[in-house]
């Protein structure tokens, strides 16, 4: 009769090295976390010497008056922010990926919204000084379970950007931040549900999804944009 | 839910790799201990060819069958109509009065299933051996006989297999299951040198007859509708018997070529998989029946599971997005074109999962591996049928495969009758 055995040492060695490999696999997670962090850290330094340049670029306007300066002060501004959001944008994913560094990520999260609102400061002074010709949203956005609505929120607010350029400047603020400042601005705009929207400091009416025409309209209310909002005005 | 999905997918990732490494540690430490036996005086053998509804293949498989290569005084062929519907009793006797030299019996039987028939066969069977041969395959190879009877080199070794190979292919479906089972043929060899083989195909398995006698025959009852070539491996490992896989004998199937027949035959394969192993489920995890106990018999049981996981955690990471990238295009009237316009490609290095990405290279490394392992073994070409097959069988086949699972653990739960 056959004699049965066991291959006790083949399903250590494949347990070993199932094991092995992942713990490799998990290393490399790790190593690539930390290359995400001076990244984004070194990113940081570079959006700072680009706030540092379109707060100057506003000083100048402020002390000369000079308002035909404007659009190039409204296209610095939106391509700084531009490159931060996008910087900001790549933090929310690694930090969703982050397995160990979840204390520097929040740190990098809490540092890119502050300089969000410091651009939506900033905005706005170089609205007083040039008028009309941009129109700001504050856009408070939550994760997925408290906010079904943000993705689709988000997107519209992409969607509605690429049409108006840099007439049209979105500021993203996680409500899940613990940051002072940001629960001032909840306050203030007495923000209690998610996604909402600030529209050159004036909540959009509904708590809530707002869809793209009601948006559009929204914006058209102050922007000058002829192109789109023939349309809908 | 998202972690949640996440934690099945590693786990089922982890799983997967360890089974691969088990083969391949197998593979590279288990050497091959075939031993042959001389052949000094030629067994008699006698080949069972059980029908039900067969009288397209039946013919072909008789013809095969009797221009092997072996004295026809110790050769039988006896073929058994399971009270077919169709023409199969008329398509034999064609055959029959075609090869009138050679020993070919005809009997007809009321529909009492496959074991049954081949219980029938048995017990009218003259030889020392019997040959189970489905009615739909057939034995290109003349010598087979010779080539596989010296393997029978111990009085412990029950049965002998051939290498299971599709033949002439029409469609897709074929080619993707021509890899399966050159695949399954890699497996069940590396399988067969723990002793492990939990399957004996109806095609030219050839057993000893003493042995299938004393350990009661085919199952009739519980397999009646179901897999007692499955059954029969089992009860032969529960007898501490070996089963030998060759690789030196093919034999041609034709699978099916729709996903109709597709899905019947993987319901009753992967079912009595699943049933017969929780009716030998004393064996599973009991040292005495050692790697078949502790390895082999879970792992069929978990296969399924495997399978269902990843065909979920693959629908959710593929239809959530499919599903909000719809959501978000509807809110903006689908202006797709505004989108495309101003596009910025902003991909950086970093941006990549990178563990995942390791871990997924490495499973497609050893997927390849045993791939192109299986197929120098069976000595055939892994781009027989060019590159498309392939590339539909690694993307795609495992979502055929878990389909089927999943209506099986549907009709389980809902314990549905299985008919064949």
């Amino acid at each position: 009769m056959l004699q049965r055995k066991i291959s006790k040492g083949k399903f250590i060695f494949a347990f070993l090295a199932t094991c092995a490999i992942f713990a490799l696999g998990l290393l490399l997670g790790l190593v690539i976390e930390g290359k995400r962090i001076n990244y984004t850290n070194q990113a940081y330094q570079s959006h700072e010497v680009n706030f540092i340049s379109s707060q100057l670029q506003y000083d100048y306007l402020l002390s000369l008056k000079d308002q035909t300066s404007c659009p190039t002060v409204y296209n610095g501004l939106d391509s700084n922010l531009f490159n931060l959001d996008k910087t900001r944008e790549k933090i929310e994913i690694y930090s969703q990926d982050n397995k160990i560094n979840q204390e520097e990520f929040e740190l990098l999260k809490r540092q890119y919204t502050l300089e969000e609102l410091r651009y939506w400061f900033l905005a706005g002074h170089v609205k007083e000084v040039c008028g009309k010709g941009m129109v700001r949203i504050l856009y408070f956005y939550s994760d997925d379970e408290t906010c079904p609505g943000c993705g689709e929120q988000g997107f519209v607010l992409n969607y509605l950007k690429k049409k108006f350029g840099q007439q049209l400047l979105i500021f993203s603020i996680d409500e899940k931040m613990n940051e002072p400042l940001i629960e001032l601005l909840k306050g203030q705009y007495n923000v209690v549900k998610y996604p909402t929207l600030i529209i050159e400091g004036a909540k959009a009416d509904s708590d809530n999804f707002v869809a793209k025409d009601d948006l559009l309209k929204r914006i058209c209310y102050y922007s000058e944009d002829r192109e789109n909002c023939a349309v809908s005005s | 839910m998202e972690q949640l999905v996440e934690y099945v997918l590693w786990a089922t990732y982890f799983f997967s790799l360890f089974f691969v490494i088990f083969w391949l540690t197998t593979f590279i430490t288990e050497r091959e201990v075939k031993t042959k036996k001389r052949l000094n005086e030629l067994p008699k053998v006698t080949i069972i060819v059980p029908a039900y509804n067969e009288e397209i293949g039946i013919k072909d498989t008789l013809r095969s069958l009797a221009k092997l290569d072996y004295p026809r005084d110790r050769l039988e062929i006896i073929a058994v109509n399971d009270g077919s519907k169709d023409q199969t009793a008329a398509r034999a006797r064609e055959a029959i009065e075609e090869f009138n030299g050679t020993d070919i019996k005809l009997i007809n039987q009321e529909n009492k299933g496959k074991g049954a028939a081949m219980n029938t066969g048995i017990r009218q069977a003259k030889g020392d051996y019997v040959v189970c041969m489905d009615a739909d395959s057939i034995i290109p190879d003349k010598k087979a006989l010779y080539k596989m009877l010296p393997y029978f080199s111990s009085e412990d070794i029950a049965a002998v297999l051939p290498c299971l190979k599709v033949g002439e292919t029409k469609n897709l479906l074929q080619k993707m299951q021509r890899y399966e089972y050159l695949v399954n043929m890699f497996y069940k060899e590396l399988m067969g040198r723990l002793d492990c083989i939990k399957v004996t195909p109806g095609p030219f398995a050839i057993y000893r007859k003493d042995v299938l006698l004393k350990i009661g025959g085919f199952d009739e009852v519980f397999n009646r509708h179901l897999t007692e070539d499955l059954e029969i491996a089992l009860r032969l490992q529960k007898n501490n018997y070996r089963i030998v896989q060759t690789m030196e004998t093919d034999v041609l199937t034709i699978p099916p070529d729709n996903l109709k027949e597709f899905y019947q035959q993987r319901k009753r394969w992967y079912k009595g998989g699943f049933l017969n192993t929780l009716r030998y489920k004393k064996m599973i995890l009991d040292r005495k029946f050692g790697d078949f106990g502790l390895f082999e018999m879970p792992t069929t049981l978990v296969s399924g599971f495997i399978m269902i996981a990843l065909l979920f955690s693959m629908i959710y990471y593929l239809a959530k997005p499919a599903f909000q990238t719809w959501a978000k295009l509807s809110s903006i009237n689908f202006d797709i074109w505004t989108l495309l316009k101003k596009i910025s490609w902003d991909i950086s290095a970093l941006d990549f999962h990178y563990s995942l990405i390791f871990v997924g290279i490495v499973m497609a490394c050893a997927s390849i591996f045993v791939i192109k392992r299986s197929h120098a073994m069976a000595k055939e070409k892994v781009f027989r049928y060019g590159a498309v097959p392939f590339i539909f069988y690694i993307a795609m086949y495992f979502i055929l495969l878990a389909v089927g699972w999943v209506v099986i653990y549907y009709e389980l739960i809902r314990k549905k009758e299985m008919k064949w």
